[in-house]
């Protein structure tokens, strides 16, 4: 069977003569945290709205674990678990009494699952009192407690640490991770807070003027093998260790805000560092440095221009 | 139960649990108590021994009344049908010695027949709402990706808004029979009354009659909740369907009324939600018929329902 739990082909979406979706094509798979990332007006929101059906798709097709959203909505549908944009309830009930209105919604959701998912989030404290009393943070929880309800395969969520505080986010995230990780869902993530991205997702799509212009593997650990990595020394002294790199090893090196930086492969960095202690050089900290995704975003995407 | 049932039930919940809702049935109990306080003290016309010579001075009166209608500049001949038809009735309890009845709780029933337009003012205000909030609110996104269509979405709702003109109907239904009852006594299931039919003056049953009545009134009921409901579903903005269905509902016998003399005038709409008019033989334009009334009804009211359905089930929830 297949791993794949959304496939997105060639996907377009029209509004009057204005293509904003122009042919997008991923799919996500189980178990993995998926990352949409991308400039305001590229096109996140609009694909996501056509994920769940909110949004019609003028061309291609969206599948949801092989069923087709447009033509077996209902299969398809129930499936998912998502927040579109803000966690929107009923502002005059309860929160346990907004999550018993979803739970009528999905076939087989009992109290037992409403308490469970009540307790995943941290909210039995307060579920009782009213939504419009629940701060951003709780309205938050609330909303991923009802994407949860009805056990999906695939959990949608729109900037899910928004509005929460750093414990909080911390919080969440160690959830999702655990949702892909123990239950095998696919997750979906929008966000613009890349550092929060990066923390949280196996794979990165980035999404420009309604295409996707690169995926992003986020090594987790060092299994990333990349050839040439920076490297960053704090030496002294640091002029003979520039010397010392340039006469034995023929590594050109540069001085930047006080750290010894040069461009190397990953495997010379034992005979630098070895190189340097035999010269007598003292060496207080070597630092490879990955390119982040913010640097990764910046320069796929350059300036933020909207069409 | 099914998600179909389940989802009525959600969207009653949604109507009842908030504060609006019950303020609505605030304002009709209290009004119920306050008109049958001021009949009580204002005095009601008890049967008397000589009420033969009431319904005559009352024949007299009415026939005055005529007289000056008929010498009047503009002719009304609706409003002169209403005095004959009640000289009519007062003849035929004269003949067959038929005393009117006290004044009891099934009259009071059927007086307070005109608080349907308070209890259609009220519908339209939820059906204008049931739609358009969930977009104000931000809800609707949350609702409709779940496993069901758009189109049972609608369904529940609509059905939701009948299931609200229902219920707040029997409201004042029982609520004035009960009220009734206890300040002027109860006339019984078996009391009859006098009535107009097209052949002719019949006696029926008193509660027969007061259902009738409101029975007919359901028919402008059910219609201005649906129009409300299309504005809603359309224009997803619950003051401009609140308003457009209310200003049609004031002014929908005006309507009629300025368009009278051209032929498609008994097309409007207004022109055939009172299906009393065939029940009493005062027919609004010459031609029409019960059968008329109704194949006109029933397609404003597919026109409503599938524009509505058209709108709310085809295009896009974008955001805001």
């Amino acid at each position: 069977m297949s791993n794949v739990a959304m496939e997105l082909s060639n996907v377009h979406k029209k509004i009057g003569k204005h293509e904003i979706i122009k042919g997008v094509d991923f799919s996500v798979y189980r178990g993995e945290v998926f990352g949409l990332i991308g400039p305001n007006g590229a096109g996140k929101t609009t694909t996501i709205r056509m994920m769940v059906g909110l949004l019609s798709i003028t061309e291609g097709n969206i599948k949801i674990l092989g069923k087709s959203i447009q033509k077996e909505y209902k299969d398809a549908i129930s499936e998912v678990g998502a927040i579109i944009e803000n966690p929107e309830m009923y502002p005059f009930m309860s929160g346990y009494k907004n999550l018993k209105h979803y739970a009528r919604m999905h076939p087989g959701v009992t109290n037992e699952r409403i308490r469970e998912v009540i307790q995943l989030v941290g909210l039995e404290k307060r579920i009782n009192e009213k939504v419009k009393r629940y701060s951003l943070g709780m309205r938050q929880r609330l909303g991923i407690a009802q994407a949860l309800l009805h056990k999906p395969s695939i959990l949608i969520l729109d900037e899910p640490t928004n509005g929460l505080d750093p414990a909080g986010i911390s919080e969440i995230r160690q959830y999702i991770r655990r949702l892909a990780e123990e239950e095998n869902i696919a997750v979906i993530i929008s966000s613009h807070l890349l550092s929060e991205i990066e923390l949280m997702c196996d794979r990165v799509g980035i999404i420009q003027h309604g295409k996707m212009v690169n995926f992003e593997s986020i090594g987790k650990s060092d299994d990333q093998d990349e050839d040439v990595i920076k490297l960053q020394l704090d030496v002294t002294p640091i002029d003979q260790a520039q010397d010392i790199l340039s006469d034995q090893l023929q590594i050109e090196s540069s001085v930047q805000k006080g750290f010894l930086s040069c461009q190397i492969e990953k495997d010379q960095v034992p005979a630098i560092v070895k190189t340097l202690v035999e010269h007598q050089v003292d060496v207080y900290q070597v630092v490879a440095l990955k390119g982040t995704l913010e640097d990764k975003f910046f320069e796929l995407t350059g300036e933020n221009v909207i069409e | 139960m099914s998600s179909f049932i389940k989802q009525i039930y959600n969207e009653q919940i949604k109507i009842y649990v908030r504060k609006p809702t019950w303020v609505m049935y605030f304002i009709l109990f209290a009004l119920i108590i306050g008109i049958a306080a001021i009949t009580q003290t204002s005095g009601v016309n008890d049967n008397n021994e000589n009420w033969e010579q009431v319904l005559e001075q009352d024949n007299e009166q009415s026939h005055e009344t005529i007289q000056n209608l008929r010498e009047a500049d503009f002719s009304n001949e609706a409003s002169i049908k209403v005095f004959e038809q009640t000289i009519e009735r007062n003849n035929y309890r004269l003949e067959n010695d038929i005393a009117p009845n006290d004044f009891g709780a099934w009259a009071f029933v059927e007086e307070n027949v005109f608080l349907l337009s308070l209890v259609s003012l009220f519908t339209i205000i939820v059906a204008a709402g049931i739609i358009a909030n969930e977009f104000k609110w931000g809800t609707i996104k949350l609702l409709l990706i779940r496993p069901l269509t758009r189109t049972q979405i609608l369904l529940t709702k609509y059905i939701s808004v009948l299931l609200f003109a229902l219920w707040t109907l029997l409201f004042v239904w029982v609520s004035s029979l009960i009220v009734g009852m206890i300040f002027f006594g109860f006339e019984g299931f078996t009391a009859t009354t006098v009535v107009n039919r097209p052949d002719g003056v019949q006696e029926v049953s008193l509660f027969s009659e007061v259902m009738r009545t409101y029975g007919f009134r359901l028919v402008n009921l059910v219609m201005m909740a649906t129009f409300a409901f299309m504005i809603s579903a359309i224009f997803r903005q619950s003051s401009l369907a609140i308003g457009l269905a209310i200003f049609l509902m004031f002014t929908g016998n005006t309507i009629v009324e300025f368009f009278a003399n051209r032929d498609w005038a008994k097309y409007i709409l207004f022109a055939n939600t009172n299906l009393q008019q065939f029940s009493t033989g005062n027919i609004m334009f010459e031609g029409m018929t019960l059968g008329f009334s109704i194949t006109m009804l029933i397609v404003y009211f597919v026109l409503f329902l599938t524009l509505a359905w058209t709108f709310f089930t085809k295009r896009d929830v974008a955001g805001e």
